[in-house]
């Protein structure tokens, strides 16, 4: 029985040209889906089972490391891509196999070879090596959000961290409030906290996570609790019990 | 000692005027050190003028072109080359002047580009992006015509176009549009000009990763005009979004 190839590409002339020069490289493959989003390759290859898939990693509906999680089990994945300088790094420690675009022959050759020796063996196991890629693309978005999504009615607008002077929760939303306007947003403090900056925003309450250079005062008010008041804001903030410690020393 | 506060010696008489010659240097010795301090502050104002300046170009070569466009393109190209030799020929056209355009901004002082420069560099690279996505991408720029000689600086509203494309259009299964628009808005205090890339992409989440370029775009326009300019984005899920740009217009006399 002849081998069988899925091609998942988002663009469609180089999805034709890998096509092309499979099929002049390797005459007995046979390409049994040509598909031009993640998501569509998920259901081809449930449904065509090929001996090998070839996956862009950038792609719409899901990416090619998401599709591969779905493949590794059933086909011998080859990733293609043009830049991803992290995962490539974890392709070559792994010996996972990978083309760089735009794919040249002898490269693509090269690939194949391996391929076909490795036919008749169980696809190799690269669960470990995408979980690690994935948490990398994760870690370099999560560090210090610089935006906030806020929702509006039915819209979302960005509003830049470096703008907030406090986030406080109230009744399961959390108000975003910068100098000029105010916003709500779903997500509840505890989830913001970890993308902040520490030295930069100190939750001070339960509720209430302000930026440190907009707080003006700390002071006593008549029931003898402790709160501070900000520059550029009417608002004062509490500060309870459990954070008191913060301004010891101020 | 004796003989100098003597009498009518000439020595007795410089000293009776040492107070005065004192007291009366003591304006002078602040005007010269008035002066110093006004020097100083000219010296620094330069200083800083001369870091915002080297900030500003730093930010404008970070937003450089991404390897990854590159390859791509070429990858893209590459197909044609063998497909479709009349549109691989467009394609290295509008890839050449693109490169030339963003290449020049990075070696040049960058402070005169206008607004019709800067949709150039937009359209070259909408059209590198439509003939790669094939059908996926078609764009559209409407700017009235007394608009595209304003002062507008270089590589933003690229930056906006390029996020369009990522986030909003690739992310998207099927097909998809981005437009650029243009329009003279009069503000509380001035007049400006608004410049919006509106896409009917898969809009903002939280994963969208738009962190680097569009900080770097609020920085630019914080460093050039202040709190004067603004950059904001609205977006609904599924419905797309629209980035826009203010940049006040008077301080160029064209009101």
């Amino acid at each position: 029985m002849n081998p069988t190839a899925l091609v998942a590409e988002d663009e469609a002339p180089q999805r034709r040209e890998l096509c092309r020069m499979l099929v002049s490289r390797w005459p007995e493959l046979q390409i049994v889906a040509e598909c031009p989003d993640g998501s569509s390759a998920i259901a081809a290859l449930h449904t065509h089972r090929p001996t090998v898939a070839f996956l862009d990693i950038r792609m719409a509906g899901a990416t090619g490391l998401e599709v591969a999680r779905q493949a590794c089990n059933m086909a011998h994945v080859v990733f293609t891509t043009a830049y991803e300088q992290h995962a490539i790094e974890a392709f070559e420690f792994d010996a996972v196999d990978y083309l760089l675009k735009p794919v040249t022959v002898e490269r693509l050759d090269r690939t194949l070879q391996r391929l076909r020796t490795r036919l008749s063996e169980a696809p190799k196991d690269i669960g470990t090596v995408l979980e690690a890629i994935q948490q990398g693309f994760r870690s370099t978005r999560s560090a210090d959000i610089p935006w906030i999504t806020a929702s509006l009615g039915n819209t979302i607008k960005l509003i830049a961290t470096e703008d907030v002077l406090y986030f406080r929760a109230d009744e399961g939303c959390t108000w975003v409030v910068t100098r000029l306007k105010k916003a709500i947003i779903r997500t509840p403090l505890k989830e913001l906290l970890p993308g902040l900056n520490a030295d930069v925003f100190w939750q001070i309450h339960r509720s209430v996570i302000v930026r440190v250079s907009a707080i003006r005062t700390v002071r006593r008010n008549e029931l003898g609790r402790l709160e501070v008041t900000l520059h550029d804001s009417e608002e004062t903030l509490p500060v309870s019990q459990a954070f008191q410690w913060r301004f010891r020393r101020m | 000692m004796h003989r100098l506060i003597g009498p009518g010696g000439p020595a007795f008489e410089l000293l009776l005027w040492l107070p005065l010659v004192v007291a009366s240097a003591w304006p002078v010795a602040g005007l010269w050190e008035r002066r110093v301090e006004g020097r100083h502050q000219r010296e620094i104002a330069v200083l800083q003028r001369h870091r915002q300046e080297t900030n500003l170009k730093l930010l404008v070569l970070q937003a450089q072109i991404e390897p990854h466009f590159l390859f791509n393109t070429l990858a893209s190209l590459r197909a044609l080359l063998r497909e479709d030799s009349t549109r691989a020929e467009a394609m290295v056209d509008a890839l050449v002047q693109h490169l030339r355009a963003v290449l020049h901004v990075a070696r040049t002082d960058s402070g005169a580009s206008t607004l019709s420069d800067q949709l150039a560099i937009c359209a070259s690279y909408l059209e590198i992006m439509a003939n790669r996505m094939e059908g996926r991408l078609t764009y559209g720029i409407d700017v009235p015509r007394p608009l595209l000689e304003t002062p507008f600086p270089p590589l933003m509203l690229l930056t906006l176009v390029e996020n369009a494309v990522k986030h909003g259009i690739e992310p998207r299964i099927g097909a998809g549009r981005i437009c650029i628009e243009a329009e003279r808005i009069v503000r509380t205090t001035d007049i400006a000009v608004a410049v919006r890339v509106i896409d009917n992409g898969v809009g903002l989440s939280r994963a969208s990763g738009h962190g680097l370029g569009l900080r770097n775009v609020r920085e630019q326009l914080a460093l050039r005009y202040g709190d004067r300019a603004a950059l904001s984005l609205v977006s609904s899920p599924e419905k797309g979004t629209t980035a826009c740009i203010e940049i006040p217009l008077e301080r160029f006399g064209l009101i």
